[in-house]
This record gives structure tokens, sequence and C-alpha cells, in this order.
């Protein structure tokens, strides 16, 4: 067996094409020149089989496989080791007028400790990463960055500072996500903090099994109870064990990125470089909740004249008839016409068929529109189906 | 991790096994491929009296994650695939020696079998990866 090309579930991670599956279950690499998050010994013991994602060596999955570890994220909680992506603290009295330059979304008006989900953007109203910036003090702001462009991502935002400087805190922080229905109640037996009460996209210190760490109620599961914890690196396994141990009893697993793919695309979570790239705008993408297009930032002349003119693109979220996955690069048709192009798609474990995200033409985006999308000679049958593909039930 | 290997079966170095029984042999792939693939939630079956060459795709194998080709470890002409695997794959994960097989394989030629590996064989190749 091998692995077919362009299936891979994670295009930042494109390995050669007909790599041999089967043959090379860990990825072997000079450590000097892979990234590993401190974590990485742990994940290895635990027997997880190891993917290059931007550039880091991390968990797919467990033995527990892909399946049971979403199920567990819906049902109760998974733990996930999210220490690839990448922080920035961004400091001085220019602080968050360069940063309203830099992203589409208004950061006037948050609270300290408020968080919002933004994009940062190019000239041409393009996206080069997707964000969560927290304010945390009047001249301080948290910016949490995706993995593979952290480096690019940081090298923009500092050339476009004025007044302001930014820290990487990336090596010294730890970044765990736990997220499902137990996280609370789990968080609760190595915390003695109120983290329930934390609203959504808000971020507090808090003691987290005896570690310092800043506690944010967010995450990439589509699940509203779930945390993402930044804390000291060194105190990476302390976290991680204590974690794991009070949450056995509520079916907590660790689980890989294999789950959070699955997790994410089924609450239709956009994906860089999948949904979101330096090709496609955020208008297209279906997320013009996350830009101000009154406000003045890089890229929002060209995002103007497109909400004046229409996006010739939509993207739409695509229920297959079947089990069978329509991955990323698959082509969209609409009878003999091709009208799209899948960005991302999988199996949707809790849905319980094959879904996609796919960008289309405007005109076949409407909810209900039938369209077929081509794999490996076959067309399969797909409809346009209202977003999210699965609504996960309300916090508690 | 250790994989079953059983005895009496041959085996592709791409992963698939072979029961042999006279002129005919049932195939499927192994405990350790299934356990590298992951949760498999589709696959797209060879069609009764289709021509399969040794070593040339006879048809895919979806997990969660990724598509694999399935390599036909032997040359002839498919006279039974199994259909349970449409609606439950995950037979496979379950039981890739038992009811998890994929097809029955009428030989061309037989002597391909000689090219293929025992039991002995495959699990060295397997303790290397």
């Amino acid at each position: 067996m091998s692995r077919r090309r362009g299936t891979e579930a994670f295009r930042l991670s494109l390995q050669p094409p007909h790599r041999r599956l089967i043959s090379s279950p860990t990825v072997v690499r000079n450590p000097a020149v892979a990234n590993r998050t401190a974590l990485y010994p742990t994940h290895v013991a635990l027997g997880a089989k190891v993917i290059d994602f931007g550039g880091w060596d991390m968990p797919l999955e467990y033995p527990t496989h892909i399946l049971r570890e979403h199920t567990a994220t819906r049902t109760a909680a998974g733990l996930f080791d999210t220490a690839h992506m990448g922080e920035l603290l961004v400091e001085g009295p220019g602080a968050l007028e360069s940063l309203q330059r830099l992203v589409s979304r208004d950061l006037a008006g948050m609270e300290d400790g408020q968080g919002r989900y933004t994009l940062l953007m190019t000239e041409r109203g393009t996206v080069l990463d997707d964000l969560v910036i927290f304010r945390q003090a009047e001249n301080r702001y948290y910016v949490v960055t995706n993995a593979g462009t952290f480096q690019s991502d940081a090298v923009h935002i500092s050339a476009h500072l004025k007044d302001a400087a930014a820290r990487n805190l990336q090596p010294e922080t730890c970044k765990l996500d736990l997220q499902g229905p137990k996280t609370f109640e789990i968080l609760a037996k190595v915390s003695s903090a109120l983290l329930r009460k934390l609203k959504r996209f808000r971020m507090t210190a808090a003691d987290v099994a005896g570690v310092r760490a800043l506690v944010s109620r967010s995450g990439y599961s589509g699940e509203p109870n779930g945390v993402e914890l930044f804390f000291p690196q060194k105190d990476a396994l302390r976290v991680w064990d204590a974690l794991l141990e009070a949450g056995r009893p509520a079916g907590l697993l660790p689980c890989g990125l294999g789950a959070r793919d699955t997790l994410r695309l089924e609450c239709c979570l956009p994906l860089y470089g999948h949904e979101l790239s330096t090709a496609i705008t955020p208008l297209e993408a279906g997320l013009e909740w996350a830009v101000s297009l009154e406000k003045e930032f890089l890229g929002v002349t060209a995002l103007r004249r497109q909400k004046q003119e229409g996006v010739p693109r939509a993207l739409a979220a695509l229920k297959l008839a079947g089990r069978q996955p329509a991955r990323a690069e698959s082509r969209v048709y609409r009878g003999e016409r091709q009208v799209g192009v899948v960005t991302s798609g999988t199996f949707g474990p809790t849905v319980g068929c094959a879904i996609a995200l796919a960008l289309v033409e405007a005109s076949a985006a409407a909810v209900g529109t039938q369209l077929q999308i081509e794999v490996r000679g076959n067309r399969l049958d797909a409809a346009v189906v209202e977003r999210p593909f699965h609504k996960p039930s309300k916090a508690s | 991790m250790s994989s079953k290997v059983p005895a009496g079966l041959k085996y592709s170095k791409e992963h698939e096994w072979v029961r042999v029984d006279g002129n005919k042999a049932v195939v499927g792939i192994t405990d350790h491929a299934q356990m590298q693939l992951g949760d498999i939630v589709f696959v797209d079956l060879p069609k009764v009296g289709a021509l399969v060459q040794s070593m040339k795709p006879m048809g895919v194998i979806e997990s969660v994650k990724a598509a694999s080709d399935i390599f036909s470890p032997v040359s002839g002409k498919v006279i039974a695939a199994n259909g349970e695997l449409v609606k439950t794959p995950e037979i496979i994960n379950q039981d890739c020696y038992g009811k998890g097989w994929i097809a029955e394989i009428e030989l061309s030629q037989p002597d391909e079998l000689n090219a293929l590996l025992d039991e002995k064989a495959y699990a060295a190749l397997i303790s290397e990866a």
C-alpha cells in the first residue's frame, strides 16, 4: 500500500508524492532541524504516530486513533499539545495603533483579559494568518499565531510596529488545549480558580496543577467548553500529567492533530493554508464577521471594493451522500462545469458521513445547491448545507 | 507495538496478505498496515470479474486522514469482493485476517506466489521499519 498523491490531511505538511505510508511510521529527520515541543518524548512514549506539521514533529494520533479521540472530545474531553503554535507579546504606547493597521478586526474597546479572533492581512486583502489577540493591559497585547506562519508573522508584525516592540514568547511557552464538555470538571481537580465562570475569549491568570498559567476560554474543537493554557515550558510534563490523571475518570484522552482536524472541520473552523491563504480573502472565506470594513487597515481598500462588487467565490459546506471522503484539491462540478475546489475534506465522525469545505463560484454556494466532487475519476454527489455541519450543545 | 503476523499466509512487501487455496487466493491487508492506517472509513473494492495484476493497485482504502492504494499481491481475476466492507469498513481494523478480507482472486500466474514473503520474512520486514 502507499499513500496516494494529494490526499494528505494537512497541506502544510505535504510529503513528497508516493511516499510509502507504511514503511516509515515515524518521521526520521535530523533532530537539529526538526522543531519539537517539550512533550515530544511523551508523545513517542505513548505510541503516537508522528507527522511533520508546519515544520514541527507532532502527534497525528495515539494508538487510540482519531475516531476515539474525536468522540472523547465531543462527549468528555480531549487534551492537545499545541505548543507548536506561536506567541508574541506586543508592548508599548503604539501597540494598539500598530496592530489595528495590520489586522482585519477592530481591536478597540476590549477590556483587559479580553481576546478577539482576527486576520493578519496583505495589502491585496488576502490573509497571512489567523490570530487570536488578547489585551493584557492598555499597552500590552498577547498575540497567538499558527505554527508554520509564526516566523513570517513575527517579521511582518515587527516591521510595522511604531512605538511598540514585539517579544517572542514561543521558546519559553508551553501551550495545551483542554476541550470538551468535561473541561471544567477536570480543571476543578487541579485548580482552585473558578474557571467555569470565564466567558468565551477571555483570558485570566490561574494556578493549574501548581503552575502559574494563562487560561483562555477558547479552542479549535468547536466545543463551547474548552480552554487553552499557556505556561512555562519547563512545567510542560507536570501540567500534562496532572490533567491526564485528573481527567482519566471522566474519559479524557490525549488527542493528536488528526482529531483536531476532524473536530474543527465539523464545526467549519478555517485552517490556514486551506480555507485561508494569501490567495483567498476573508469575505470569500465567509469570515466577514471578523472584518471591520469601517476601520483602516492593510488590505481594507481591496476588501471594500470586493464587498461592493460582490465576491467571485464563496466557501461552501458540502455534505456528501456517502462515507467516501473527498480530500483537499478535489474538483467540484455543477453539471459538466467545474465550479470550484475542495479546501478540506474528511469523514465527519460525529456527523457520520463525508464532509468537505470547498471554495466555489458564488452562484454555486447557496444552501441546497447540488454539486458533484470528483474523486479518482468518479463524481460523488454533494449538497451545499448550512454551516456548521455540527453544532455542539451549549456551554454549561 | 507488535502486530500479528499469522503463520500459513503469504505476505507482500506492500503489506497485503494472501491465503492460498488451490488456484484461488483470498487477500487482505496486514495487521501492521491497519494499525498504521488508523480508523478505516471507506474501501473502494475491486469489481468482481476485474482482472488484477501483481503489484498494481486494485482498490483504495481511506482512513480518516488519508487514502492509500491497495496493491494486488497476485495476478488474476477477482471472483469475490467483501461487500461487508461497504457499510462497515472498520471490520478491517477489528479483524483484518478474518472478516476484514478484501477480495478473492483466481490466480492466473501461480508462480508469483514464490516471490511473496513467508511470515518470518514479513515479520522481519516490519520490525526494520
